[in-house]
């Protein structure tokens, strides 16, 4: 228990650092909304106190404040569960946004995740048990090659074959203007149809590395002494097979947890591609936009969700895997 | 006594990309009922392929090219079906490995390996249960602890006794150990040779010891089959072996042992380097290294024969 305690207060600390390194880092880049919001306030023929207070009023932000003052502002505010208000979207709160977006994103990262995992493991384990044949060759290489191509590349391609040649899929959006949002069939239905080709691209970039990372695994297993025993003890192959998949799975399951962070920072150029309200799309705009508050939200988002995924992968590993102590 | 197992003629090649490697080549023995013979030899000899091949297991690319291994009742275990093969795994004929350390299932509780294997032979697990504990107390093992742990939380010698209890679990005829106390220090050692015999006193099992070393096993074993470069080169009763070897190999093996007592420097190790599989000679694979070479040895292929009450040699000297 003290132990879950400890790591508890580690991720907080980690989530704070992060916090506040991004704080600074994006106000290095070049660009500074509020700077350009003024700039254009003047020419347009306000006076500097007039366009200093509408910017002050519309960015909730007073642009020659110290940065130091703005960052104990900006973290008293997060304290309180506040993340500002985004600069583009005037007077939206940064969380609102955030959370509209998260959604779409947790359930096509997740879903693509899942079935890169899943397929990735079979194909490993159907390569490692006929690795000297060519079958196993063309799955490694096909591996290697989908998951080595970027996967904007491969989000561009399948967007062109499936929407622009073939017209099987639609091109842009999360479900249907048709549809409500909600527990509805045709909602559901649409959603389905929309996130093939965004969950297709993580697929096809995803199950390579997988089915490496199991070949390698399960050929170790495969020549471990416990599985000759196995079969000289009799077991019925189901069984041997169950030893040898589990025995190859384990270690993989870190790099599964971890893989979801990841894959949410992947998320930036697969939604562009396809339009899709998710938070890669929403924190690409607000980079491109230099909107400082939804930057920091998508941030902290993305930092929370891989630190929390690094915790849980921490303690079920303990559970699924004996040898290891959390 | 009746024959548990009859190996005839086995031979096994691994090929390679040098030419095949011929590991054991044409073969025979037999294990009587109750009888526990110890196959000696150096670092590829082909007593491991044996041991394998009396599973029909031998690793990856092995290839069985020629022989029988017949068991009691007339087994060809060749002519097995798979399914009936595993059936008779492990209920007939059981193995204790190398390294057995590494031969449970390291996710599993020893009770869920016990259970595994009372499941794949029909067997009511809490029988399997408690037959196993009583194997565990006999190996003087804590069976309360033992049941209920994780492989990686037991030391070495404990889990050494527990695959041997696991191999004793559905009373084979038969159990083949390789190297079974390479892994432990000496106390555990004579520890394990001990519950061993003890168990072969009790009960009409055989036992097929695979070793490198003559002198661990040689109070639990009744014969000994001497191997060089693939072949059987001296076969014959323990006493005899140790006491008076008759094939200069067996000769030299036997004097490269260092005693216990007494000055070292009579101890002698075999000069030369085992023999090349991939590039056996014509005539004998142990002349190049023999002090007793002849010309014939270098053309002439010797043939085992009888040379006493129970023994056996291949060597043109004798």
């Amino acid at each position: 228990m003290t132990k879950l305690l400890r790591r508890l207060g580690i991720s907080v600390l980690m989530i704070f650092l992060v916090a506040a390194l991004t704080f600074f880092l994006i106000r290095l880049m070049p660009g500074n909304p509020y700077e350009v919001m003024y700039h254009q306030l003047l020419m347009k023929g306000m006076s500097q106190q007039q366009a200093m207070d509408q910017v002050r009023s519309i960015m909730n932000a007073i642009p020659n404040q110290p940065v130091l003052i703005q960052f104990v502002e900006w973290l008293g505010q997060l304290l309180h569960g506040n993340m500002g208000t985004s600069i583009q979207e005037t007077g939206v709160p940064v969380t609102e946004l955030v959370l509209n977006a998260l959604p779409w994103t947790l359930v096509t990262v997740s879903l693509g995740l899942v079935i890169s995992f899943f397929i990735g493991i079979l194909l490993g384990v159907w390569s490692a048990s006929r690795r000297n044949s060519w079958v196993s060759g063309l799955i490694d290489n096909v591996g290697s090659i989908a998951h080595a191509i970027p996967a904007y590349v491969t989000a561009v391609a399948l967007l062109y074959l499936f929407n622009v040649v073939w017209h099987v899929f639609p091109s842009s959006g999360a479900y249907g203007i048709m549809e409500t949002p909600g527990l509805n069939i045709p909602f559901l239905l649409s959603f389905l149809y929309h996130i093939v080709l965004p969950v297709g691209t993580y697929v096809l970039t995803g199950f390579g590395s997988w089915e490496l990372a199991m070949k390698s695994t399960t050929i170790t297993v495969i020549n471990d002494d416990f599985m000759m025993a196995a079969r000289l003890r009799g077991l019925p192959r189901e069984k041997q097979m169950r030893y040898l998949g589990w025995n190859s799975i384990l270690p993989l399951f870190t790099s599964f947890m971890l893989s979801l962070g990841a894959m949410f920072g992947g998320s930036v150029f697969i939604e562009g591609t396809y339009a899709f309200p998710g938070i890669g799309n929403l924190f690409a705009t607000a980079i491109n936009s230099r909107d400082y508050p939804v930057i920091q939200g998508c941030f902290l988002l993305t930092t929370t969700t891989i630190i929390v995924a690094n915790v849980i992968a921490d303690f079920a590993y303990s559970k699924l895997d004996p040898r290891i102590q959390a | 006594m009746s024959d548990v197992v009859q190996v005839s003629r086995l031979s096994i090649v691994f090929p390679s990309d040098q030419g095949p490697v011929k590991a054991v080549d044409n073969i025979s023995f037999t294990v009587r009922e109750g009888e526990s013979i110890g196959i000696v030899g150096e670092s590829g000899s082909g007593k491991s392929t044996v041991a394998f091949a009396l599973f029909d297991s031998v690793p990856d690319p092995g290839e069985i090219t020629g022989g029988e291994v017949t068991y009691e009742g007339g087994v060809k275990l060749f002519e097995l079906s798979e399914e009936a093969k595993r059936r008779f795994y492990w209920s007939k004929a059981s193995m204790v490995f190398q390294a057995a350390q590494n031969t449970l299932n390291p996710i599993l509780r020893i009770s869920q390996q016990i259970e595994d294997i009372a499941d794949a032979h029909k067997m009511d697990k809490r029988a399997a249960l408690a037959r196993a504990t009583e194997l565990f107390d006999t190996m003087y093992i804590d069976s309360g602890r033992v049941l209920s742990a994780y492989p990686h939380e037991l030391s070495g010698g404990m889990k050494q006794r527990v695959s041997i209890a696991l191999a004793l679990l559905l009373g084979p005829r038969l159990v083949v150990l390789d190297e079974p106390t390479t892994a432990l220090d000496v106390i555990s050692q004579a520890a394990v040779l001990r519950i061993l015999d003890n168990v072969r006193r009790e009960s009409a099992i055989s036992f097929v010891f695979i070793t490198h070393d003559i002198s661990v096993i040689a109070h639990v074993v009744d014969r000994v089959i001497v191997m060089y470069g693939g072949k059987i080169v001296e076969t014959g009763p323990v006493e005899k072996i140790v006491a008076n070897p008759s094939h200069p190999y067996t000769r030299g093996l036997i004097a490269s042992i260092p005693p216990l007592v007494g000055d070292l420097s009579e101890t002698r190790a075999l000069p030369g380097q085992p023999a090349n599989l991939l590039n056996l000679p014509k005539g004998c694979a142990f002349a190049d290294r023999c002090e007793l070479k002849q010309q014939r040895c270098l053309t002439e292929m010797p043939q085992i024969r009888t040379i006493g009450p129970d023994a056996e040699a291949a060597c043109h000297v004798l």
